[in-house]
């Protein structure tokens, strides 16, 4: 049980402006589930990258059995017998379960047999607790499921150790507790796994030792019985962390925005908001509860001009803006903060830079009647990024290839950054801290209350009820289409949310 | 590494049209040097510079296009609009003589560029409200055009003292591009060596050239910061249309002289390959449209020296752009050789 069968010793890997390992040591028992902890950008993924052979490293050395080894591709780590699961998946759509595991695989003959093979994906689908319909083509699936694909993947290939690129990421929580109880299957019968995450709760739950990554370097290696959330906190983001929020009462100004009966229809014709009304004042926050896809998305595209509203009215401080443009929601102080950071919320080629002023470009000083100002927007940039601690090699670097915390920052900061109107802003936020790490949503959060207190209006998404019940003034919730509770979130009861949010009671 | 990629596309191209010269019982070694000669003598390179004034113009506005994500192969559609409405000018003015010569070029430039923008819009159009395929809506274009082209010199602009041949009547000296002295080179080169800066300026550092990079980026993104695809889109369409149809002007009043049926060889496909070889790079597509401009004047050296066939220079462009568009692949992707 004490023998390590990987060591990874002094690896260091360069991108151009980041390094992303810095002499990092990693090493892993037989039969332990190690946990890689890390805010986002620390370089887990890129550290189990190169384990994979999907990058090669600028120098250190990796053992596996205690020897030295040379890892040039993934096909090399799986002879080796390691194998990973990434944070997106990588299986054919139009191809059923079969299909996608013996893909590649170097066990076939010549003929497939997909009767054989099936069986044996079968038989270890029933031992580690991976349900899942051999023949039933992937698209047809759920995330979670797709993630069972993949792991049968591994096992088909024999892998004993098996890496999980932030698998909780897309899962919900029934998924969750599965994958759980599968992992602890695969290492009591000797599968080594590290598990990559940046949620605390994770690590404590289901590791056997944690080792923490910040900026590059491994900062400890701990065993998980003899540490506490508060310290792995701590080393992960280099200074203590409060999990509370101090709030003071609101103070409320006038009405900031006003939503009167409003009906929106989808692609297809169906209705997805049916009748909502609300209104929302200065120096507020509010908080949506609700599962995904009861028209949440709707309704923030519908008061920020992305969506056409069918009837029913939408004000701004008073001023009816009901199927104005985005640029004229924007212009009237509408803030929004998108959903997909990439690909809506910045253009993922373009810089840091020219996504800072993705909106405003065409007003001074970035700009005159015909041509962009570089010296002004490169200024503005670059106080946006000491401003909102935006860590990127240069403003001129491509957004994609920032981290999910830095890329949310450079949205919050075009944002809040340089606010339009310095009167009364409304802030629409989508699910403001997805798949962020603890200190970026900690900043997220802070930054919220802040911009209440200065006055601001604001509107949030998300499916974090503790999130909704520790920063918002009020709560609502949504259940199909429809604004079904509204409370104060001081007498607010997270078991009555449940049932509304499940359309079980309205209020 | 982009450029690399660029020159090895060319280099492979040619090392498999050697391999075709082998099997037509060519000597390649010979066949280049004779290709190649055509840069070293001054008479094929003006010869070649006046081939690539269409296609550079072609190509520049097709770079604009596909900055935006537009993929348009409507350049061949756009010429003969272009050839289509000098000939209507050249004719209506033959009758009104409304204007007088020295203002009739720089009145028939801003015409032909305005209505070819307006068919070039058509497709962008069609794109940004109904989402039609701009690939199949261009292309599908360029056949309406060319037919109208071809329907009009043997119909009612046939020339009625040409002995009954299908082509317009004479361009008059007014309506005719002046050569460069001592050249075959007409002053439409000027056009396109100003398209080229003007579509650099667009896109470095103007305001829509950083919507053009945006729409191009993300479509979301794009409508997102409020930037309107429609205007976008036809407002690139009408740049790239204008600048193809002008390249139909240079080819009649520059070269041939009057309309007549099929009168481009394609140069507006060959834009698209030079477009994609030079990286989208303005200036690059200068240069390099006189390299294919070369490649075409070489073609037909081969042809009478060498009796090959008139379809080689055809195989020649048709690989180079497979080359091209394989080395798309490879400028995303790095490759790993293994044991
Ligand atoms: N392919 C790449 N090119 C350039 N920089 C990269 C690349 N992949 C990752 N990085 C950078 O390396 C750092 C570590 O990233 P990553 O390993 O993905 O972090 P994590 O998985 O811990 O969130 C980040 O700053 C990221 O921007
Ligand atoms: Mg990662």
């Amino acid at each position: 049980m004490n023998e390590n069968v990987l060591e990874m010793v002094d690896i260091v890997k360069i991108f151009p402006g980041v390094v992303a390992n810095d002499r990092v040591n990693f090493s892993l028992k037989a039969g332990e589930i190690h946990a890689l902890l890390g805010e986002n950008g620390a370089g887990k993924t890129t550290l189990m990258n190169i384990l994979y052979g999907i990058y090669k490293m600028d120098s250190g050395v990796i053992k596996v059995d205690g020897r030295a080894v040379s890892i040039r591709s993934p096909r090399d780590a799986i002879k080796l017998g390691i194998g990973m699961v990434h944070q997106n998946f990588k299986l054919v759509p139009a191809h059923t379960v079969v299909e996608n595991i013996i893909l590649g695989s170097e066990n076939n003959g010549f003929i497939l047999d997909l009767k054989k093979s099936s069986e044996k994906i079968k038989n270890l689908a029933s031992s580690f607790g991976l349900k899942v319909d051999p023949f039933s083509e992937v698209w047809k699936l759920s995330m979670g499921e797709r993630q069972r694909v993949e792991i049968l993947k591994l096992l088909y290939r024999n892998v004993r150790i098996m890496i999980f690129d932030e698998p909780t990421a897309v899962l919900t929580p029934q998924e969750k507790k599965e994958l759980f109880s599968s992992l602890k299957e695969m290492s009591s019968k000797g599968k080594s796994i590290i598990f990559i995450t940046h949620k605390l709760d994770e690590v404590l739950e289901i590791s056997d030792r944690v080792t923490v990554l910040r900026r590059g370097k491994n900062v400890a290696t701990k065993i998980t019985k003899e540490t506490n959330k508060f310290e792995l906190a701590n080393l992960m983001i280099g200074r203590p962390i409060i999990f509370e929020y101090s709030k003071n009462p609101p103070k409320l100004s006038g009405l900031a925005l006003k939503v009167e009966n409003v009906r929106v229809l989808d692609e297809e014709g169906n209705l997805r908001l049916k009748d909502v009304s609300f209104s929302l004042s200065g120096g507020e926050i509010v908080g949506v509860a609700g599962i995904a896809g009861n028209g949440q998305r709707e309704l923030a595209e519908a008061i920020t001009g992305l969506r056409h509203v069918s009837s029913g009215k939408v004000f701004v401080r008073g001023k009816d803006l009901t199927n104005a443009s985005p640029r004229r929601f924007f212009e009237n102080g509408v803030l929004f903060i998108p959903e997909e950071r990439l690909g809506v919320g910045t253009a993922p080629n373009l810089s840091v830079a020219e996504n800072l002023v993705l909106k405003s470009y065409d007003n001074s000083p970035f700009s005159n009647s015909v041509f962009l100002k570089f010296d002004a927007i490169q200024k503005f940039a670059e106080m946006l990024v000491k401003d909102f601690e935006i860590l990127c090699p240069s403003v001129k670097v491509p957004v994609k290839f920032l981290s999910g915390g830095n890329l949310q920052k450079v949205v919050l900061a075009r944002e809040l950054g340089n606010l339009v109107s310095r009167d009364v802003n409304v802030i629409v936020a989508m699910y403001p801290t997805r798949g962020l790490d603890v200190g970026a949503t900690e900043y997220v959060r802070r930054l919220l209350l802040k911009m209440r207190d200065q006055g601001n209006a604001i509107i949030f998404f998300s499916e974090d009820l503790e999130e909704i019940l520790s920063i918002s003034d009020r709560i609502f919730v949504m259940f199909d289409g429809r604004i079904v509770g509204e409370m104060d979130s001081s007498k607010a009861d997270v078991e009555k949310i449940g049932l509304m949010m499940a359309g079980s009671i309205a209020s | 590494m982009s450029f690399a990629i660029s020159l090895a596309s060319i280099f492979s191209a040619f090392i498999i049209s050697g391999i075709i010269f082998v099997f037509s019982n060519v000597d390649p070694i010979l066949a280049y040097y004779n290709l190649f000669k055509s840069f070293t003598n001054t008479a094929l390179l003006s010869e070649a510079v006046v081939r690539s004034i269409p296609i550079m113009l072609v190509a520049l506005g097709l770079a604009l296009a596909y900055k935006a994500n537009f993929i348009s192969v409507g350049g061949e559609g756009q010429i003969y609009v272009g050839g289509i409405v000098i000939t209507f000018l050249v004719l209506w003015n033959a009758e009104n003589r409304l204007l007088p010569g020295q203002l009739f070029m720089p009145f028939a430039i801003i015409i032909v560029f305005l209505f070819s923008s307006v068919w070039g819009i058509i497709p962008a159009f069609l794109k940004a409200k109904f989402e039609t395929n701009e690939v199949l809506t261009t292309l599908m274009m360029n056949y309406i055009a060319q037919i109208i082209s071809n329907y009009l010199v043997i119909g009612p602009w046939k020339d009625p003292k040409g002995y009954g041949f299908p082509h317009s009547p004479a361009f008059p000296e007014y309506a005719r591009f002046p050569l460069i002295p001592g050249t075959t080179i007409n002053l439409s080169i000027f056009i396109g060596i100003l398209a080229s800066i003007v579509i650099y300026i667009i896109l470095a550092r103007t305001k829509f050239g950083f919507e053009v990079k945006v729409v191009g980026d993300s479509y979301s993104a794009a409508k997102y910061a409020g930037i309107s695809y429609t205007k976008v889109v036809c407002l690139v369409m009408a740049i790239s249309a204008g600048l193809s149809g002008l390249a139909g002007m240079s080819l009649l009043s520059g070269v041939i002289g009057r309309l007549r049926p099929d009168f481009s060889p394609g140069y507006g496909y060959t834009g698209i390959i030079v477009a994609w070889l030079c990286n989208l790079n303005p200036f690059i597509i200068v240069v390099g449209s006189i390299f294919f401009g070369g490649l075409l004047v070489g073609g037909e050296v081969l042809q009478s020296s060498m009796g090959l066939s008139v379809g080689i220079t055809d195989v020649f462009q048709a690989l180079l752009l497979i080359t091209t568009l394989s080395g798309e692949f490879f400028k995303r992707y790095r490759l790993v050789w293994r044991r």
